[in-house]
């Protein structure tokens, strides 16, 4: 029951939002219409196009299954998880199990995990490279990365200092082919031109067709994907 | 009958009294909020066939503000556009490109690679929207600070946010932010020599992805800049003489 009441009160919050600082006000504005990526109005679009890409990838989230900061995906769509390990920088993180720096994680276990679920996370990482390098190394042959990173956002308040790259699917195929040679890379672009500005905009992705969200523009990417398979 | 300034477009070509009614016909017929419902962008060449690209607003408004520093032997890329045009005293002018059929470039070479260009040899050396397209940014950093002489300054810009341009899907390679910016050029030039800037907002962002001109939007809006949602950053960095 108070669950329900919470769960009303909270899409009673978004449609309000929605209707006080409506759409078309974004071209109006210099500021977005919300200041945490559309999440006060509904779903932040990347989320979408993120969920979908893990959805379609649930085969491969088993086994042993690293994430970072916490394990939400990995319970959310993961099959047959027999292990969840949760990899941060931060010390304090209750729920970490590694506490590592991506780029410099040596002490991070070899060939450990049939599944690495990195999403928007590298763009926090400066030496993108040497991340790329221990997730190659952390991962079992046959493992899996299933990787997101952003191309187009707004910088996450508070990551002023630490926020660094935007990528395109050019430096995504270049990085995977230097730190996974041989391996079997896919990288996807998602969304397009609507969808990014809508993503700066702070609208959700509730405010947007679904066909409209589903229509894939390589030349203006969201986010893109990766998914990297190490050969057995 | 007042005399009309000439007008040119961003990339110095004079423009016909035809191209401004075509700018204004587009803007008509594609009005701004069309981009509201559209998966596509109200123009392919990010509003260049509308007004001035936002961009360049902000990349001229840069150059122009560091025009002191454009003087001496000054370097540019792919063509010497902003020497030529806001440069004082330039006493020799000199064009990088990585493409040899570029009749304009003085130098064929590529940036993360340019040892044959000599050390300290350039006063300043104009970058602007250029190392999106470099794998290696660290290296092609490296470089533009040995060609620089001492007390010589980089004027450059990079983008935050933009569309990839078209034909250069496998050759785009980065988005930068300040962080990444001081990061990057303090390695070189050293801590205290960097400045870096953040210009624009999410409108102004937002105006760019969709192809709506600077002219579309109001002047305090353009000018009002937001660090959480850059467009571009600027940065002026300075090799510091020896001591």
């Amino acid at each position: 029951m108070r669950a329900e009441v919470v769960r009303y009160w909270d899409a009673l919050g978004k449609r309000k939002n929605r209707i006080v600082r409506p759409r078309p006000l974004a071209l109006y504005r210099t500021r977005p219409l919300s200041s945490i990526w559309g999440a006060d109005r509904g779903t932040p679009i990347d989320r979408y196009y993120i969920e979908r890409f893990l959805d379609e990838h649930r085969q491969v989230i088993r086994g042993s299954v690293l994430e970072i900061k916490h394990s939400m995906y990995t319970d959310r769509f993961g099959v047959g998880v027999r292990e969840r390990a949760v990899l941060d920088i931060d010390a304090s993180n209750a729920r970490a199990t590694i506490v590592a720096d991506l780029a410099a994680a040596d002490a991070a276990p070899t060939a450990a995990f049939d599944c690495f679920i990195l999403t928007q996370t590298l763009q926090y990482v400066y030496d993108v490279q040497a991340a790329l390098r221990h997730s190659h190394r952390m991962l079992r042959p046959g493992g899996v990365l299933l990787c997101t990173v952003p191309s187009v956002s707004g910088i996450d308040p508070g990551s002023l200092e630490n926020e660094y790259w935007r990528f395109t699917r050019a430096s995504c195929s270049r990085l995977f082919e230097d730190a996974f040679p041989g391996c079997d890379v896919v990288v996807r672009s998602h969304g397009n031109v609507l969808a990014a500005t809508s993503f700066l905009a702070g609208i959700a992705a509730e405010e947007l067709p679904r066909r409209q969200l589903d229509r894939d523009d390589d030349s203006f990417p969201l986010i893109l994907t990766v998914r990297a398979e190490k050969p057995r | 009958m007042r005399a009309e300034a000439p007008r040119r477009d961003y990339v110095g070509r004079p423009l016909a009294r035809s191209d401004l009614v075509a700018r204004r016909a587009r803007r008509i017929l594609r009005p701004r909020w069309l981009a509201l419902f559209r998966t596509a962008p109200l123009s392919a060449r990010w509003g260049a066939d509308r007004g001035l690209p936002v961009d360049r607003y902000y990349i001229e408004r840069f150059l122009d503000a560091n025009r002191g520093a454009i003087r001496g032997s000054v370097l540019e890329i792919k063509q010497s556009l902003y020497t030529d045009r806001l440069g004082v005293e330039v006493r020799e002018r000199g064009v990088l490109d990585v493409d040899p059929a570029n009749e304009r470039a003085t130098i064929v070479a590529d940036l993360t690679r340019a040892d044959a260009i000599p050390d300290d040899s350039f006063d300043c050396f104009i970058l602007t929207q250029t190392l999106q397209y470099v794998y290696d940014v660290r290296a092609a950093v490296r470089h533009a600070h040995r060609i620089l002489r001492p007390g010589g300054v980089l004027l450059c810009t990079v983008p935050s946010v933009s569309r990839i341009e078209p034909g250069w899907l496998d050759g785009e390679f980065w988005r930068f932010t300040r962080a990444s910016c001081r990061r990057l050029f303090e390695e070189s030039f050293g801590e205290g020599n960097v400045s870096v800037a953040a210009c624009g907002n999410a409108l102004a962002s937002i105006a760019f992805l969709a192809g709506i001109a600077a002219e579309e939007l109001r002047r305090r809006q353009l000018d009002e800049s937001d660090e959480y949602f850059p467009l571009l950053l600027t940065v002026r960095a300075e090799k510091r003489r020896a001591a």
